[in-house]
């Protein structure tokens, strides 16, 4: 076991390492200097060097990267352009905003999409079923900026029951969280029908209905426990990417998160604070998928038991 | 084996209303299953009659697709609602399922239990086996609901079906036993409840040969300590003859031909039947002729025996 999590550890890190490599590239082969982003449309020749000089800009792309390295290794990606603060210290401070909005936006995804996929499962091919299964199709539809910008119209303009941006109070964590869950409460609810259905059809429901198993124990104890991987997978990953910034719908509201920080960050080519953001959140999109890689042979024995049914 | 026609006995099901000292385990009467599909309205099983007593053994014998899962999934309402709907009268130990649904709450998992078709699907993967005889145990209300009590059972009921240092197989899941053993689990779990009838789905089909022997073997052995009834389903001749005492044979949703088991097998009246007893391969020596259409090959003869039947139209009770 120990020797397996130091396996997927290893894995996850070259994977950020990977990652942060890739962004370092690109970010410098795309167009865009952050010296004329840094001093303006009207410096002069002379300004724009020395800007280049101060950041590093002016010396081979290799020493660059090895100077990236050392940074890398250090913890110290350098200083935000725009910020001029530790890159690292602008991502963290910000950080725990999308977390706050992920972790509420997974949760409420999980307690209504599970019940409701399960209750679709329960009652096929009835009207309100099919009333249920348009809204999951409508939800999957619609693009969260329009979503958001609806319920920001519909309740902080023309009702003003929420606050329409920032996160002054807990109140203006409501609307970007039911925002992100209209669309994976969508498509989560559609996954666990999927799977409620399929197990629903299986044999061993059927044999456990015929020694008087009851009606909530076949739904709960056998089709969810027997959905419960692939549900879980869906919703872990779901959370990791939502951690790499919940882009449009933190810009759409204003939020303080890590996504508003990296289109900001990408507007005026801050190459610290780019990759700052990028390793951050790369390693905690690891992390989470190293929790739920952990969490599999809670769920299912067929993973825990893997070795010892071959012996 | 002697393939010579025997005389019109296709309707023997007033010899089974004979046993009138004791009511029987299960009466079916008139049952019909109809199931809706996409095609239409398919009548599945068509007016069957037979009935079960304590120690007896009633085998339901056909090819794939003459009805007699249905008929064994319909007496125990394990079709699915909204697709198959039932009529006639089934009495579990007395209770009308049929009439009213609801009725097979108190019987499943108390007085019945289902041995099912594939052991290997039959138990839920991410539930140990411990688990899943415990809540059989629980269902089942008689003993104490202690923890320590439902355990203890629990090893004496896979005891009692040959199963090798039960307290270690209490903790494993399914994947990690074999289909013969998987089958004595459920089998253990069928008892859980002291049944009267068992309804086994083909048993043994999933099964390797060596196996099937031992399921069977165990079966008897639990049918001769308990005198359990046990309605068998099966395609498989020899299964039926060892341990049917009452044999119906099922083509089309109806049974063709119902009697005694050494009757249906020494003289069979009906073509269909014959061709069943044909199609069961035969060991001896290669110089030996069998008699007859037999020198067929299964396949060959039993497709004969569906053209051969159509034309006949047997009369079915």
């Amino acid at each position: 076991m120990t020797k397996y999590i130091l396996k997927r550890l290893g894995q996850g890190l070259l994977t950020v390492f990977l990652t942060v490599s890739t962004v370092f590239i690109l970010i410098r082969l795309a167009p865009g200097d952050p010296a004329v982003s840094y001093a303006g449309p009207l410096a002069t020749t002379e300004q724009l060097a020395k800007v280049r000089e101060q950041f590093g800009l002016d010396r081979p792309l290799l020493e660059q990267y090895w100077i990236f390295l050392q940074q890398l290794f250090t913890g110290n990606l350098g200083t935000s352009y725009s910020f001029q603060a530790p890159a690292m210290q602008v991502v963290a401070e910000r950080m725990p905003y999308t977390l706050t909005l992920a972790t509420a936006s997974i949760l409420l995804t999980a307690v209504v999409a599970i019940p409701l996929g399960v209750w679709m499962a329960r009652r096929p091919d009835t009207n309100r079923e099919l009333g249920v299964n348009v809204l999951t199709i409508a939800g999957q539809s619609m693009p969260d900026f329009w979503t958001g910008i609806m319920l920001l119209t519909g309740f902080a303009v023309l009702i003003p029951l929420f606050p329409a941006s920032g996160f002054a109070t807990w109140g203006g964590l409501v609307l970007p969280t039911v925002t992100i869950a209209t669309l994976q409460i969508a498509l989560i609810s559609r996954m666990v029908r999927r799977e409620m259905t399929s197990n629903f059809a299986a044999p061993y429901l059927t044999v456990a209905r015929s020694r008087g198993v009851g009606s909530p124990a076949l739904t709960w104890r056998y089709a969810m426990g027997n959905s419960a991987i692939p549900v879980f997978t869906a919703l872990g990953t779901r959370f990791a990417a939502m951690l790499n910034g919940v882009v449009v719908v933190e810009v759409v509201f204003a939020w303080p998160g890590v996504g508003s920080l990296i289109v900001r960050a990408l507007e005026t080519r801050d190459y610290p604070l780019i990759q700052a953001t990028v390793l951050l959140t790369a390693l905690l999109a690891v992390a989470v998928q190293l929790v739920i890689d952990l969490a599999y042979p809670l769920l299912d024995p067929r993973v825990r038991l893997g070795k010892a049914a071959a012996a | 084996m002697n393939a010579q026609p025997g005389p019109g006995r296709t309707n023997t099901g007033r010899t089974e209303s004979g046993h009138t000292a004791e009511p029987a385990l299960l009466e079916v009467r008139d049952f019909q299953v109809e199931l809706i599909t996409d095609a239409g309205i398919i009548r599945a099983v068509d007016s069957v009659n037979f009935s079960i007593h304590r120690g007896e053994t009633v085998t339901i014998i056909g090819e794939s697709g003459s009805g007699k899962s249905t008929t064994a999934m319909g007496v125990l309402r394990l079709l699915p609602d909204d697709l198959a709907v039932l009529s006639g009268t089934v009495l579990i130990d007395g209770v009308d399922v049929v009439t009213v649904p609801k009725a097979i709450d108190k019987v499943r998992g108390r007085t019945v239990a289902l041995i099912p078709q594939d052991p290997m699907t039959a138990l839920s993967p991410v539930h140990s086996i411990g688990s899943q005889l415990f809540e059989a145990i629980r269902i089942a209300g008689a003993a104490s609901k202690e923890k320590d009590a439902v355990r203890a059972r629990a090893i004496r009921l896979l005891e009692q079906v040959h199963i090798p240092t039960p307290e270690v197989q209490l903790k494993k899941y399914p994947h990690q036993l074999s289909g013969g053993m998987l089958q004595r689990v459920l089998i253990a779990i069928a008892l859980a409840s002291e049944p009267q009838l068992l309804v086994a789905d083909e048993p043994t089909s999933a099964l390797d040969v060596t196996v099937q022997a031992g399921i069977l073997d165990l079966l008897l052995e639990l049918q001769e300590q308990r005198g359990i009834g046990i309605l068998m389903i099966t395609h498989d001749l020899g299964v039926a003859r060892l341990i049917s005492d009452r044999i119906h044979v099922m083509k089309d949703g109806s049974f063709v031909e119902s009697g005694d088991v050494q009757q249906v097998v020494e003289q069979p009246a009906t073509e269909y039947t014959r061709n069943l007893l044909a199609a069961v391969p035969v060991l001896g020596p290669w110089d030996e002729t069998p008699a007859g259409s037999t020198s067929e090959s299964p396949s060959k003869t039993a497709a004969a025996g569906d053209a051969a039947l159509t034309s006949t139209g047997v009369q079915n009770d």
